[in-house]
């Protein structure tokens, strides 16, 4: 199969099962199910094959590149391509995505609509991460934006329109910021060998200045990286972004939630380490020790306000804020000398961005798997509420066992994956400076207190103290594999996380190779910015 | 001689025709047919415009009226439109005894909009938008009688004919600074006064007529165009009056004022380009922000899209200023010339006129929408009255939210290929800051970023309706009153709209050779000043649409 016929179906089988779910009887439910699991099953196993026989993990550049013309009158091409940063991220999209469908059993209304929109984000999604044209990636990431808001709007909970409202309008400023930043690199090209372009590889090239003939002014680089990071980090979120997370994702439905937590806030974090850092790596200089305090704030108030919750989903909520700031922390510690612009330590910094895609891939395994445990949950007793639990530990051995294996996985106990994310992030700290390293690990400490005492009150105790104890029953089979699943995919990262770094260390050398040798860091940058 | 009627020909049938409706009111003819006869007399008018698409100007005749391949674009367009609206009106006035008047008045705003469109003389083109606000004060009064529709029209009236004087006081001081009349001819002579290429400081003009010339223009079309400080009209008639003349005014008058706009400050008046772009440029971020924000507050459907409406216009100026910026900077200019053997995007007035199509086809399904909802007598007014749609009326319901999301500037749809392209062209405008070294201009910077503020802004209502569309349970079942054709006439727009949307290189493949062939030697309408370098290096022949 050639590279763009695979690329293609990989993001558009999704959609090709919407057409065909379209076409159903809305009362033919088990047909429709059947059609869109089958669709993202077809986007998993290509997606698997194209890693498994098609990826070279020795490369670090773009493998697979596609390139067709899509609209010649703005150079706009439909071109896609995977490296070792975007391959982990396509294949968790397509894993959450086929666990989140299997987990929508329990979403019985309107499900035609539902189906359909669900596989038209599922294609989104892949687009954003596959494609390497930047004004194709804010068509996919805009193309997302509709469904999801009628997913929260029109099958969440009670207070789902202001939430879905709410997430839109949050994710809206970030796009459209985002817009102006594409349109300052596609004109700023201009003087460059590639022309005008929208080709996120070549902007990149000019904005470190491995360009012959332009490099983008610094100018540009601190303008559009502000805008681009202002628009990520709503997705990410980083604080003090972060207000419509916990309102999407506590009113959205389960598998819904699943989709945020493991997906959709990792388009934040790629945005960040694809676009933002290499395009405006001047920029991203100057903002670097900004965005490191950002990322230990995201990670201290995330792990305070989840301590602070009673709403289980609510706590899993805040917890996404406290782990992604990992995220932020790992891709922001690049330290340079004042003055001559050498990069310091350019191996911690490069640890710190390893972990920082490791924490992508692990949180987005350990957090749908949360968000899974309290769907499970309520579907049976239909509150959240952490006080009113208790003694599921006897009632539901298997699920309790489950729960609380991928609860300690997004604690980060050692074994498990969500350790070696925030380890390396935490260690790549201390050559950027202490203080925020133990700030940061301090964090951990906050994860471990507010993850036991909720496993304490939801699992131990001697009883269920809370209402409809009636319904409590056994998982069913399903609900175990999606379960199960997950919890093995978290042990299997944590025992041997060379599995994920083998795969994205090529990519994310050269990533920090060009970034450290950009021209005309700080010192140079000095003297331009007398403009 | 004789081209000026040829051109004029589409015009001619429209208003001969519309005076034999009015004339025919007066025979007992069933109110049902003149709908029907309205498309008919369209149809009629899209004969005789396929005839004189073909007639060329000889640019060196003195003619009153001129017509690029771009105004082409615009009188198709304009036909369109008029369909649509028709189409959306043949329920509502099935049984109305002033149908034929209704019809009549009608198709006389239109042919007034597409008198405008080939005007090429100061004194014409008053007279052609005239033509278009005479009859709106009628429909005004024949549309709904109560208080507030009295109130509505007499205060349209009188502001309207406020903004006449004051846009022909601006005419005035343009002849006196000329010694002409004849837009291609003020055009020479102020090019060869203080054209680019002849002047020491270009784009700043010598002398004050034409600058208060300017600032009277635009302040008389500011009116037509609603653009703040000169919008306070449009909610209080918008909501004081029927769904169908609110469309009515959101899409006619905003036509004719942005082509007028462009036909005489963007191109006529050359030298004073820097005072045109300052103008601009500020009733750009004023009135999309005063446009938006006051929108975030409206209950009555009307009334928000009338701010709606207001804080488009302001979209549109953004192009209008990029566009006098590239009438001054021509070798600068990133926009239009080939390069590479790809097409030319579109500059500041085309991305514009492109804005003016996608609004316009989307106003006139949103309005139509309402019209189909609302019942004799009985207006949809306030916004709850949409609750629930998505179950009652899926069909229409998922137009109008096309139209809304269009609005909104997502992805896919029209109303984000125009929002593109006119940030696109400001975000194109360099300055420079020493020799040989360009920055993005900043005004233009944050004016781009002011608009997507905005965008944002305006998502945050049009969002409102499409929840209460989809996301609640109906209050009650609608009953429709607008008929089929109305909502066939909502059904087409939403089907051109997405054509539109998915189809884009249509849309800019067109406006890419319209805008060669604007510039291209054949034309009548030349705008020396950003077409000279492009002359020189091509001279291809005119496209045909």
């Amino acid at each position: 199969m050639n590279d763009t016929a695979l690329l293609t179906l990989i993001i558009f089988a999704p959609t090709i099962g919407a057409l065909f779910v379209a076409l159903c009887n809305p009362k033919a439910d088990g047909r429709m199910r059947a059609i869109a699991n089958a669709a993202s099953l077809v986007s998993l196993v290509l997606s698997i094959g194209a890693w498994w026989y098609k990826f070279d993990s020795s490369v670090g550049g773009m493998q697979m590149v596609v390139n067709h013309t899509w609209i010649a009158t703005w150079n706009v091409n439909y071109q896609l391509g995977l490296d070792g940063i975007s391959l982990p991220l396509v294949l968790l999209t397509c894993l959450i995505s086929y666990l989140a469908l299997l987990a929508s059993t329990s979403i019985t209304k309107a499900v035609k609509g539902y189906l359909i929109l669900f596989l038209l984000l599922e294609t989104g999604m892949l687009g954003v991460f596959l494609a390497l044209d930047f004004f194709l990636f804010y068509v996919f990431w805009e193309v997302m934006l509709l469904p999801m808001y009628f997913l929260i709007g029109v099958w969440g909970g009670p207070r789902r329109e202001y939430a879905a409202i709410k997430f839109f309008l949050y994710t809206l400023v970030g796009s459209v910021l985002m817009l102006i930043a594409l349109l300052m690199f596609y004109f700023d090209s201009g003087g460059s060998s590639f022309g005008k372009t929208f080709d996120i590889v070549a902007l990149a090239q000019i904005g470190q200045g491995r360009d012959a003939s332009y490099q983008f002014t610094p100018f540009v680089q601190m303008t559009a990286f502000i805008l681009l990071f202002i628009g990520f980090a709503i997705k990410v979120p980083v604080f003090p972004f972060h207000t419509w997370l916990p309102d999407a994702h506590v009113e959205a439905p389960t598998p819904i939630s699943m989709i945020l937590a493991g997906v959709l806030l990792k388009m934040g974090g790629y945005g960040i380490i694809r676009i933002a850092f290499p395009i405006c790596p001047i920029g991203a200089q100057y903002a670097a020790h900004a965005l490191v305090v950002l990322g230990v704030v995201s990670i201290l108030y995330g792990a305070f306000a989840a301590m602070a919750q009673t709403d289980f989903k609510r706590l899993v909520a805040y917890s996404s804020v406290s782990h992604m700031g990992y995220v932020l922390l790992g891709i922001a510690v690049w330290k340079l000398t004042e003055g001559t612009g050498e990069t310091v330590g350019r191996d911690y910094w490069q640890m710190g961005m390893n972990g920082a895609m490791f924490q992508m891939i692990a949180h987005g395994i350990s957090s749908p798997g949360m968000f899974f445990i309290v769907g499970v949950i309520y579907e049976r007793v239909h509150h959240r509420d952490l006080n009113q639990f208790g003694g599921l530990m006897g009632l539901m051995p298997l699920y309790s066992g489950l729960a609380v294996g991928i609860f300690f996985a997004g604690l980060g106990l050692p074994g498990l994956c969500g350790f070696i994310g925030e380890i390396f992030t935490v260690l790549s700290t201390w050559n950027y400076n202490p203080l925020y390293a133990i700030l940061a690990a301090s964090g951990v400490i906050l994860t471990a207190g507010y993850i036991l005492w909720t496993v304490q009150r939801v699992y131990l105790g001697a009883e269920y103290k809370g209402p409809h104890a009636e319904g409590i029953t056994p998982i069913t089979d399903r609900e175990f594999g999606i379960a199960a699943v997950l919890l093995a995919l978290c042990i299997v990262l944590g025992v041997y996380p060379e599995l994920l770094f083998s795969q994205m260390r090529a990519s994310v050398d050269l990533l920090v190779d060009n970034l450290a040798n950009t021209k005309g860091l700080i010192k140079a940058a000095a003297d331009v910015t007398g403009l | 001689m004789w081209e000026t009627f040829q051109i004029v020909l589409p015009q001619t049938v429209l208003a001969g025709l519309a005076c034999l409706f009015i004339l025919g009111g007066t025979f007992s003819i069933p109110a049902r047919l003149w709908g029907p006869l309205a498309l008919v007399a369209l149809g009629l008018s899209a004969g005789a415009l396929y005839y004189s698409a073909g007639v060329t100007i000889d640019p060196t005749e003195p003619l009153a009226v001129s017509r690029s391949a771009l105004d082409l674009g615009i009188l198709w367009s304009c036909l369109l439109i008029g369909a649509l609206f028709v189409l959306i009106s043949i329920g509502s006035q099935s049984q109305s005894a002033t149908a034929a008047e209704f019809y009549g008045l009608l198709l006389l705003l239109l042919s007034g909009v597409m008198l405008v469109t080939v005007a090429n003389d100061l004194i014409l083109l008053f007279l052609s938008l005239e033509l278009i606000s005479v009859p709106t004060y009628v429909l005004l009064y024949l549309g709904r009688h109560d208080n507030a529709s009295q109130e509505a029209t007499t205060k349209y009236f009188l502001l309207s004919v406020l903004s006449a004087a004051i846009l022909l006081y601006g005419f005035a001081f343009l002849y006196g600074l000329t010694g002409n009349t004849r837009l291609d001819a003020i055009q020479t002579v102020l090019s060869t006064t203080y054209g680019a290429t002849n002047s020491d400081t270009p784009g700043a003009g010598g002398s004050p007529l034409g600058i208060i010339a300017l600032l009277l223009i635009f302040a008389g079309l500011g009116f037509k165009i609603a653009a703040v400080p000169f919008h306070f009209y449009a909610p209080d008639v918008y909501e004081g009056t029927t769904a169908f003349n609110a469309g009515l005014l959101a899409v006619a008058p905003k036509i004719a004022g942005f082509v007028a706009l462009i036909h005489v400050a963007s191109y006529s008046l050359v030298g004073f380009e820097r005072t045109g772009q300052q103008l601009a440029l500020i009733l750009a971020a004023i009135t999309m922000t005063g446009g938006n924000c006051l929108a975030l507050l409206q209950t009555n459907i009307r009334r928000l899209l009338a701010y709606s409406s207001i804080a488009h216009a302001g979209y549109m100026l953004i192009g209008i200023a990029a566009g006098f910026w590239e009438s001054w900077n021509p070798e600068l200019s990133l926009q239009g010339a080939s390069e590479s053997g790809r097409m030319g995007l579109p500059g500041g007035v085309e991305a514009s006129l492109l804005y003016l199509l996608a609004y316009s086809l989307t106003s006139v399904g949103l309005f139509g929408g309402l019209v189909y909802l609302a019942r004799p007598g009985r207006e949809i007014n306030h916004i709850d009255e949409l609750t629930g749609l998505g179950r009652t009326q899926p069909l229409l319901a998922a137009a109008l939210a096309v139209f809304l999301f269009s609005l909104a500037g997502i992805p896919p749809l029209p109303g984000f290929w125009a929002k593109l392209s006119v940030f696109a062209t400001a975000l194109s405008v360099r300055q420079e800051v020493e020799a040989g070294v360009y920055v993005i201009h900043p005004a233009f910077l944050w004016l781009a970023v002011i608009g997507v503020v905005n965008a944002a802004i305006g998502g945050v209502y049009y969002l409102k309706l499409i929840a209460l569309m989809f996301l609640n349970d109906p209050l009650s079942t609608p009953r429709p009153g607008g008929g089929r054709p109305a909502l066939a006439g909502v059904l087409c727009a939403a089907a051109l709209v997405l054509a539109f949307g998915l189809a884009p290189r249509m849309v800019f493949k067109a406006l890419a050779s319209r805008d060669d062939a604007a510039t291209s030697a054949n034309s009548s309408r030349l705008n020396p000043g950003r077409s000279i370098e492009r002359l020189a290096s091509q001279s291809r022949p005119v496209d045909r649409p």
